[in-house]
C-alpha cells in the first residue's frame, strides 16, 4: 500500500505549464529522490504534495483517502514540509523552533505534553543539537541551521517528510549528516520525499528516484534504472565521456562521515 | 437736473475735506464691524448711516438684524469702502492692521472702540460713539434705559449667592474683568471660576469644575447645530451630576459679542435662571 | 543581554504593573483629592464630588488608557508577527491614521441623529479601508521598504484628508481639534466614551485570541505555516479585522496615539524568547502600562493647558525608532 499517491497532477502559471500529469507514488520506508535539472518542476511538485499549491488537475491520496477529504490539522500531523530556504524570522532559540514542529498536535490552548517533550527531546538529542538548544538561531551557522529546520520537521513525527534540498550550501560532512537524519527516520516506518541536485548522494541514500523534466517525469525508478547516460544527457545537457563506468562509480560510492 | 447733482458733489467734496473737527456731525458712516454696527444702529439718525458690516444681518449673532436690512453691508474690503466714500469709519480696537494703516493713508477719519470687559465700559463706548455722531441725547437716554433695566433685577444678598460659571466648547470659562463675570453677579450668582482665582477667558480643569461645586452651569455657544469633540465636552456626565442633573442654561452668544445694551437681557435671563427665586 | 522569562511569571509582573498604574492614575489628577475619603464615598453614596471626580472623570480615563494601550500592544505585535516585520505597527502602516479619519468623517460630517456608535463605526472602517490598502499597495511578501513606504503614503494621505475636512467642517472648533486628532489624547474623557470604545475593542480582542499558535509557526515562512495546518488567508483577515474593530474603536474615542504599538513589542520580544504567540497577550499588557503611564506623567507635568498623551508617546517612541534603525542598520553590514 502507498503512503502517498498523485496521479496526474498538473499545474500551470499563465499559461505555461509547470506540471504535466506527474505520477508519483510514495511507500512505507522508502527514501524518494527528485532530481533533474533548475526548472523541472521538483519543487513545484513538492509544494503542490504539501498542500501549499493547489494542482490544477490530478488527484492526490493520502493512504486510501483524498487529500481534500482530510482535515487540515490531520494533514498536517500526517506531512511535514520542509521548503528550500526557510527564513527564521525572529531570533527563536533551537529549542523553541523545534517546539513550532508540535503544533499540529498541539490543543489551542494546550501546553506541551510529556509526549510532546519527549519528541523534542528525542529529536534535539537525534540531530545532535544538545550543545545548541538554548542559542538564538540566527547566531548558528549553515549546517547548523540545516539540522535545526529539519529537526523542527521531524519534531512533528509525520509519516511524510517532504524535503526541498535540505543539504543545499552544506560541506559534505554536513551533507552526510542530514542525510543520515532522513534515513533514519526512513527507517522508523515513515517515508522522504526528498529533492536533491547531487546525484551522489541520490544515488546512495534513495531507494527510488523520480528523474524530472520539463514538468514531465523522465524515468522513475531504482538509483541504476533511473541514471544511465541518455537520461542524464537528455535531462541535463551533459555529456560525460566514458559515462557508464563514471555512473558505475557514482552508485557504488560509500561515504561515511568520521564519528565525532 | 443736472444743477443739483453738481451741486451735491461739489457739497461732498466739501464735506469730506472740512469734516475733520468742524463740529458738524459726520453724514456718511460706515461701520466695519458688527459691534460697531449694532451701537451705530441704537444711535445714530438713518440718514447719517451710509453701511454697516455683512455681520449685521445674521441674527443668530446680531441685535439688529431687522434694521440693518435697510442699508447697504459691507465686507470690510479697501475697495468697497473707498466706493462709500465715508466721513467716518467706524470698527473696533482690534481690526487687521494692514486695513487700519490703509485708512490711514488715504485719510480716512476711523474710529475705533475698545471691546468692553464691564458695564461701566459699555457705557463709556455708547457716551464716546454718541458724542462721534452729534447724538449726545440719544446716548444718555440709551444708558439711562440700561440702568433701569438693570435696576429692576433685585439684588442678592451676598450671602445666598448661588455659584455658577460659564463652561465652553474646550473647556473655557469667563473669569474676573469679562462681561459674563460681571453678568453673573449682577444677576445673582457668584462667579466660580473668578473665585477660582482665573482671570478673563480662560480654560478651567474639569476637577476643578467639580471640587468648587457649582449649582449651576451655563454655557453660551455660537456654534450651531454643529459637531465637535470641544462640543462634546459640554455633554460630559460628570457637569450633569455635579449641578444634580440640572442642565447648562445656554445664553445667547449675541449678547456677549459685542458689549452693549443688550447685557441687560443677558443678566435678566441668568436671574430667571436663579434656583428658589423668592 | 535580557532573557526569557517563564510566561506565567511574566504576565503576572506586567498584571502587577499595570494594575498599580491604573489605581495610581485614579490617584493623580489635576487636583489632589483625599482619595481614600474619595473611595469611601464612592461605594457609600455617589452623589459625593469625590465620588463624582473618581469615577467619572478618573476612572474613565484610567479605562480609556488601559484598553486602547492594550489594544494598540497588542496589535502591534499582531502585525508584526503576521508580516514578519519589526517595524509594522498599527501607526506605521495606517490603521491608526484611517481610523482618525473615519472618526472624523462621522463625528463632525455625520448627523447628530446617527447613534453614538458611528463614530466606532466610522473609525473601525477608516482602519480596515487604510490597512488594506497599504497591504495591497506593498503585496503580499513586502519588505520593510515596501511596506513603510506605503504606509508613508497611506498616512500622509490619511492625515491630509483629516486636515482638510477638519477645515471645512461646520464646527468653528474643528480646526482646532486637528492635533487632538493626530497626537490622541485622554483628557476630559467620559465614562461614555468608555462604552462606545468597548464592544468593537473587545471583538478585535476576541478575534485575536486564537491566532497565537499561527503566528507562531508563521515564524518560519508562510509556506512552512501552512504545511503545518494554518489557514493563511483566513489568518490574514482575521488580524485586519480585529485590529481594525479595535484600534477604529480606541482611536475612535482616543485620537491616533502613536508608537505603542511598534515600541511595546519590541521591548518585550526578548522575555518571551521571541515567540509571536506569547508576545501577544505581554505585549497587551505592555502597551496598556506604557499608555497608563504616559497618561499620568502629562497629568503631573506642570503646564498651562494639558499636554496630549501622544506627545508623550512619541517622546518616548521617536528615539526607540530611531535606534531600531541603527541597530538593523548595524545587522545588515
Amino acid at each position: 500500500m502507498s503512503l502517498l499517491r498523485g496521479t496526474a497532477l498538473s499545474l500551470a502559471f499563465d499559461d505555461h505549464a509547470i506540471l504535466e500529469a506527474v505520477d508519483i507514488e510514495l511507500k512505507r520506508g522508502e527514501m524518494l529522490g527528485l532530481i533533474g535539472p533548475n526548472g523541472a518542476g521538483k519543487s513545484s511538485l513538492l509544494r503542490c504534495l504539501a498542500g501549499s499549491t493547489q494542482t490544477d488537475s490530478g488527484v492526490l491520496q493520502l493512504g486510501e483517502q483524498r487529500i481534500e477529504d482530510i482535515p487540515r490539522n490531520e494533514q498536517a500531523r500526517r506531512i511535514a514540509y520542509l521548503p528550500q530556504q526557510t527564513e527564521v524570522h525572529w531570533p527563536l532559540s533551537v529549542e523553541r523552533i523545534i517546539e513550532l514542529g508540535r503544533i499540529p498536535h498541539l490543543e489551542p490552548w494546550g501546553k506541551l505534553s510529556e509526549r510532546d517533550q519527549q519528541m523534542i527531546e528525542q529529536v534535539i538529542s537525534g540531530a545532535d543539537l544538545l550543545p545548541f538548544r538554548h542559542r538564538p538561531f540566527n547566531t548558528l551557522s549553515g549546517g547548523e541551521r540545516a539540522r535545526v529546520l529539519l529537526a523542527r520537521a521531524l519534531a512533528s513525527e509525520p509519516e511524510i517528510l517532504l524535503a526541498d534540498e535540505p543539504v543545499a550550501a552544506l560541506d559534505p560532512a554536513h551533507q552526510l549528516d542530514v542525510m543520515a537524519m532522513l534515513a533514519e527516520h526512513c527507517s522508523r516506518g515513515n517515508a522522504v520525499i526528498v529533492v536533491l541536485h547531487d546525484l551522489r548522494l541520490a544515488a546512495h541514500f534513495c531507494q527510488r528516484l523520480q528523474l524530472l523534466h520539463q514538468g514531465r517525469t523522465l524515468a522513475v525508478g531504482k538509483p541504476g534504472e533511473v541514471l544511465t547516460p541518455d537520461n542524464l544527457e537528455n535531462a541535463y545537457q551533459i555529456h560525460l565521456p566514458d559515462s557508464q563506468s563514471a555512473i558505475d562509480t557514482l552508485l557504488n560510492i560509500t561515504w561515511k562521515r568520521i564519528p565525532k | 437736473m443736472p444743477g443739483i447733482r453738481g451741486f451735491i458733489l461739489i457739497w461732498l467734496m466739501l464735506a469730506a475735506g472740512l469734516s475733520w473737527g468742524d463740529g458738524r456731525p459726520p453724514s456718511r458712516v460706515v461701520s466695519i464691524n458688527l459691534c460697531t454696527d449694532q451701537l451705530l444702529l441704537m444711535l445714530a439718525d438713518a440718514d447719517q448711516i451710509a453701511s454697516v458690516s455683512y455681520l449685521s444681518l445674521q441674527p443668530e449673532s446680531s441685535f439688529v438684524a431687522g434694521e440693518a436690512i435697510r442699508y447697504p453691508t459691507n465686507h470690510a474690503r479697501p475697495e468697497e469702502l473707498l466706493a462709500l466714500d465715508p466721513d467716518l469709519i467706524l470698527t473696533v480696537e482690534f481690526t487687521d492692521r494692514r486695513l487700519l494703516g490703509l485708512l490711514d493713508k488715504l485719510g480716512y477719519r476711523v474710529a475705533r472702540l475698545p471691546m468692553p470687559t464691564s458695564i461701566s465700559a459699555i457705557e463709556s463706548n455708547i457716551r464716546q460713539l454718541a458724542e462721534l455722531l452729534g447724538q449726545p441725547a440719544r446716548g444718555t437716554a440709551l444708558i439711562h434705559k440700561m440702568r433701569s433695566a438693570l435696576s429692576q433685577i433685585p439684588p442678592q444678598p451676598a450671602n445666598q449667592r448661588p455659584k455658577a460659571l460659564f463652561y465652553q466648547p474646550r473647556g473655557y470659562t469667563s473669569g474676573s474683568g469679562t462681561l459674563q463675570n460681571e453678568a453673573l453677579a449682577l444677576a445673582g450668582w457668584s462667579n466660580l471660576a473668578a473665585e477660582k482665582g482665573i482671570h478673563g477667558y480662560n480654560s478651567i480643569d474639569l476637577e476643578s469644575l467639580l471640587l468648587g461645586q457649582p449649582d449651576q452651569i451655563f454655557s453660551s455657544t455660537y456654534t450651531g447645530e454643529t459637531r465637535s469633540l470641544a462640543q462634546r465636552q459640554l455633554r460630559h456626565p460628570a457637569l450633569h451630576h455635579i449641578t444634580h442633573n440640572r442642565p447648562i442654561i445656554e445664553i445667547p452668544f449675541k449678547y456677549w459679542i459685542c458689549g452693549g445694551p443688550m447685557i441687560t437681557d443677558a443678566v435678566a435671563e441668568l436671574h430667571a435662571a436663579l434656583p428658589n427665586k423668592p | 543581554m535580557l532573557g526569557e522569562i517563564r510566561q506565567a511569571r511574566l504576565l503576572g509582573l506586567l498584571c502587577v504593573i499595570a494594575g498599580s498604574l491604573f489605581l495610581a492614575s485614579l490617584l493623580f489628577g489635576s487636583q489632589t483629592i483625599p482619595v481614600f475619603q474619595a473611595l469611601q464615598e464612592t461605594f457609600a453614596d455617589t452623589s459625593s464630588v469625590l465620588a463624582l471626580i473618581l469615577t467619572e472623570v478618573r476612572l474613565p480615563r484610567a479605562l480609556i488608557a488601559l484598553f486602547a494601550g492594550a489594544t494598540l500592544g497588542l496589535c502591534g505585535a499582531a502585525m508584526q508577527a503576521m508580516l514578519r516585520n519589526p517595524l509594522a505597527s498599527p501607526g506605521l502602516i495606517g490603521s491608526a491614521s484611517g481610523a482618525a479619519l473615519g472618526a472624523v468623517i462621522a463625528l463632525y460630517f455625520g448627523s447628530a441623529a446617527l447613534s453614538q456608535f458611528s463614530l466606532p463605526l466610522g473609525g473601525i472602517l477608516g482602519s480596515l479601508g487604510a490597512t488594506l490598502l497599504v497591504y495591497l499597495l506593498a503585496g503580499r511578501n513586502a519588505c520593510t521598504l515596501t511596506l513603510i513606504l506605503a504606509g508613508v503614503a497611506i498616512n500622509s494621505l490619511s492625515l491630509a484628508l483629516i486636515s482638510l475636512l477638519l477645515n471645512l467642517a461646520p464646527s468653528p472648533y474643528a480646526v482646532q481639534e486637528i492635533v487632538l486628532w493626530m497626537m490622541g489624547s485622554l483628557n476630559n474623557s467620559s465614562m461614555d466614551n468608555f462604552w462606545i470604545m468597548l464592544p468593537g475593542t473587545l471583538l478585535g480582542w476576541i478575534l485575536l485570541l486564537r491566532v497565537g499558535r499561527a503566528l507562531d509557526a508563521l515564524t518560519l515562512g508562510e509556506e512552512t505555516a501552512q504545511s503545518m495546518g494554518v489557514d493563511l488567508p483566513r489568518l490574514r483577515w482575521r488580524i485586519f479585522l480585529a485590529v481594525a474593530l479595535a484600534v477604529g474603536s480606541a482611536v475612535s474615542v482616543t485620537g491616533a496615539i502613536g508608537f505603542i504599538g511598534l515600541v511595546v513589542p519590541h521591548m518585550l520580544r526578548p522575555f518571551v524568547g521571541y515567540q509571536p504567540g506569547r508576545l501577544l497577550a505581554a505585549s497587551a499588557l505592555g502597551g496598556a502600562i506604557l499608555l497608563l503611564a504616559a497618561d499620568i506623567l502629562v497629568r503631573l507635568l506642570p503646564a498651562q493647558t494639558e499636554i496630549k498623551v501622544g506627545v508623550v508617546t512619541a517622546l518616548v517612541g521617536a528615539p526607540f525608532f530611531l535606534y531600531l534603525i541603527i541597530k538593523s542598520r548595524r545587522y545588515n553590514q
